[in-house]
């Protein structure tokens, strides 16, 4: 019975990590750029649904909507002002994780002085519970499980059907090559950046919806949960992040049986063990090896 | 002067010799060998709490209130070379785990992840450390036997932080102008070229990082002397970046930057902001200080990477004419 119950809580938390990871994996993919600024991306996007949600009035799924453009904006800003200047000067990756640090702590407190160090919630309506297979989940874990699937299947046909996520795969694999073959990296980095801000924000937003409340610092306090499952599965591999989503989601809750104090360090000793036994994670070259024999 | 003037220059200096202390250690680190050591404040935390237990004596007796492991009344000079010892055995362990991985970004971010760990552990561990609430009441070094006044003993403490200072500078000079520092700098530049050549590079890179958490531990055990206090509120992960900030502005890999940058950003500019008027509520202030902090990095990366005193190009020629001509004496000359 508590195994069943723990099952459910682990879907809903992969549901959420999976749209952190696969955002995070996707940027690093093709950059290459530990963004520690990622936590605080998703804090954007958890107050920009509280600013549509409870300011505004509207549904909660307009703000997970305005929450994901929220997160896809100020990522792509953050790419043309900071990380592609950053980048193209030749700074290397260590100074630029430094840079993301100080762009996080800035996010951060932007948000802080704004909107004050007090927890907010969102506006949910009620709603019963629903029992299926043993698992009790509310109608919005439900919704939160359906908007990440939904999420996921839709970049995968994006990656796999059509021309920008075929350019994508390339600039992943070898950017020099993609841009020698006539790919204008930039804008396919430009648009990562963006599509992995607006899962960035979708996961924020779910994340505090399925918390209840969250401050300013919700987000940077997800960061390293999402990373853990990003570089599970191999850092920069979409669909390495969704399996580590799912392993870390349901390692984190099914730990919680045992000690709630767990949850954390669970997924931390996993990203440590995987970093230091397969830093290139547990499918390693999968989807490299695919995406060099272009079809 | 006033009491409150005096005690308010006491808190300033000794605090700024502790930061000193520190960032010439993470300069060590990271300035001259490239480690991204995000765990950095882990070690001065470690010294603290050495210093700490095993001057508060025994657990239980008067320190009922609070639970820790290792309680011991030692002589505080003897507590003070443990805790730096203890630094550089936790930065032994930890260097042998987390600076494996090949990509030093990886490195950085295994240190990160044993940071916040070890955070969660110790507040959670009430029986270790004593949990959240941390340690009080940690003897002041030398007060019983010198028996003076609250300002008289503030002064003598600022005293033996300047002494500390010396002594750890001494070191630092020794250290970064050896032959040694040379082959960590090489490391630094190109790890691959430097194995090439035939340096062991994960030896090295192991030697930096255990010196520089054991200074790291002795600022910390310098710090707890004077406040008396330790607990997981005092080290948290963002402190380090405070310290990255600081050599990041003074000079990667320049020591008297390091210096320098750490009195500009924590002495100056943390004691500057907070004269500035209250406007809306007392967390505002706070946070735009530390937006500011966030763009002075960025602005410093973009602008002036090399810092306020940019690392001493070295250079090494044969002397091209003269009497010794022909001698393989390689002349380090300053640019």
């Amino acid at each position: 019975m508590e195994l069943n119950l723990a099952l459910g809580f682990g879907l809903v938390t992969a549901s959420i990590l999976a749209l952190g990871a696969v955002g995070f994996t996707l940027q690093f993919g093709i950059t290459n750029i530990f963004n520690l600024s990622f936590g605080q991306v998703m804090t954007v996007g958890m107050f920009a649904a509280y600013l549509i949600n409870v300011q505004g009035g509207q549904s909660l799924w307009v703000g997970v909507l305005g929450g994901a453009l929220a997160g896809a904006v100020v990522s792509g800003f953050l790419n043309k002002t900071v990380f592609m200047p950053f980048l193209r000067r030749g700074v290397s990756l260590d100074g630029i994780i430094i840079v993301s640090l100080a762009v996080g702590l800035v996010l951060e407190n932007v948000m802080l002085a704004f909107a004050g160090p007090s927890f907010k919630a969102y506006n949910q309506p009620r709603t019963h519970s629903i029992h299926v297979l043993g698992m009790i989940l509310t109608v919005q874990q439900l919704l939160i499980i359906g908007i990440s699937v939904a999420a996921l299947v839709g970049l995968h046909l994006l990656l796999r059907q059509t021309r920008l996520g075929k350019a994508m795969r390339a600039t992943a694999a070898n950017a020099g090559l993609a841009r020698t073959s006539g790919i204008a990296t930039d804008r396919v980095t430009m648009i990562a950046w963006c599509l992995s801000g607006a899962l960035c924000g979708a996961a924020g937003v779910t994340f505090a919806l399925n918390l209840a409340t969250f401050d300013t610092t919700t987000g940077s306090s997800l960061l390293l949960v999402v990373i853990a499952a990003a570089v599970f599965g191999g850092v920069g591999q979409p669909y390495g992040a969704m399996l580590g989503a799912l392993v870390i989601g349901l390692a984190t809750e099914f730990a919680a049986l045992v000690s709630p104090n767990l949850k954390e360090v669970i997924a931390f000793a996993i990203l440590v063990v995987m970093l230091l036994v397969r830093p290139d994670g547990l499918i390693p070259s999968a989807a490299t090896k695919e995406t060099m024999g272009a079809r | 002067m006033t009491t409150a003037w005096q005690f308010y220059f006491i808190t300033l200096l000794t605090y700024s010799g502790v930061n000193i202390i520190a960032a010439w250690a993470l300069n060590l680190q990271y300035g001259l060998g490239g480690i991204l050591n995000f765990a950095f404040i882990i070690f001065q935390a470690v010294g603290a709490y050495a210093a700490a237990v095993l001057t508060l004596g025994p657990a239980g007796g008067i320190t009922t209130f609070q639970t820790y492991v290792g309680g011991a009344h030692l002589p505080w000079l003897l507590a003070l070379v443990v805790a730096t010892l203890a630094g550089g055995v936790l930065a032994l362990l930890v260097g042998l785990v987390a600076l494996r991985p090949k990509r030093t970004d990886y490195q950085g971010m295994v240190l990160l992840t044993v940071a916040i760990i070890a955070a969660v552990v110790v507040t959670d561990e009430k029986g270790w450390l004593n949990g959240a609430s941390g340690l009080v009441g940690v003897p002041k070094p030398f007060n019983e036997s010198l028996g003076l006044g609250l300002i008289e003993y503030g002064w003598f403490y600022v005293g033996v932080v300047a002494v500390a200072v010396v002594l750890v500078f001494i070191v630092i000079h020794l250290l970064t102008s050896s032959p040694w520092c040379r082959q960590v700098r090489a490391m630094r530049e190109d790890p691959v070229a430097a194995e090439a050549l035939g340096l062991n590079v994960p030896a090295r890179r192991l030697q930096v990082f255990v010196i520089g958490g054991a200074i790291a531990a002795f600022s910390g055990a310098l710090l707890v002397g004077y406040i008396g206090s330790w607990s997981p509120g005092a080290w948290g992960p963002g402190e380090t970046f405070l310290l990255f900030v600081c050599i990041v502005v003074g000079g990667l890999g320049n020591n008297f930057g390091a210096a320098v940058g750490s009195v500009l950003v924590l002495t100056v500019l943390f004691n500057g902001l907070a004269y500035l008027p209250i406007f809306s509520y007392t967390t505002a202030a706070e946070a735009l200080q530390l937006v500011l902090l966030g763009l002075i990095v960025i602005a410093f990366l973009w602008f002036k990477p090399r810092g306020l005193f940019p690392e001493r190009r070295r250079r090494f020629a044969f002397p091209s004419a003269g009497p010794d001509r022909g001698t393989a004496v390689a002349v380090e000359e300053a640019r």
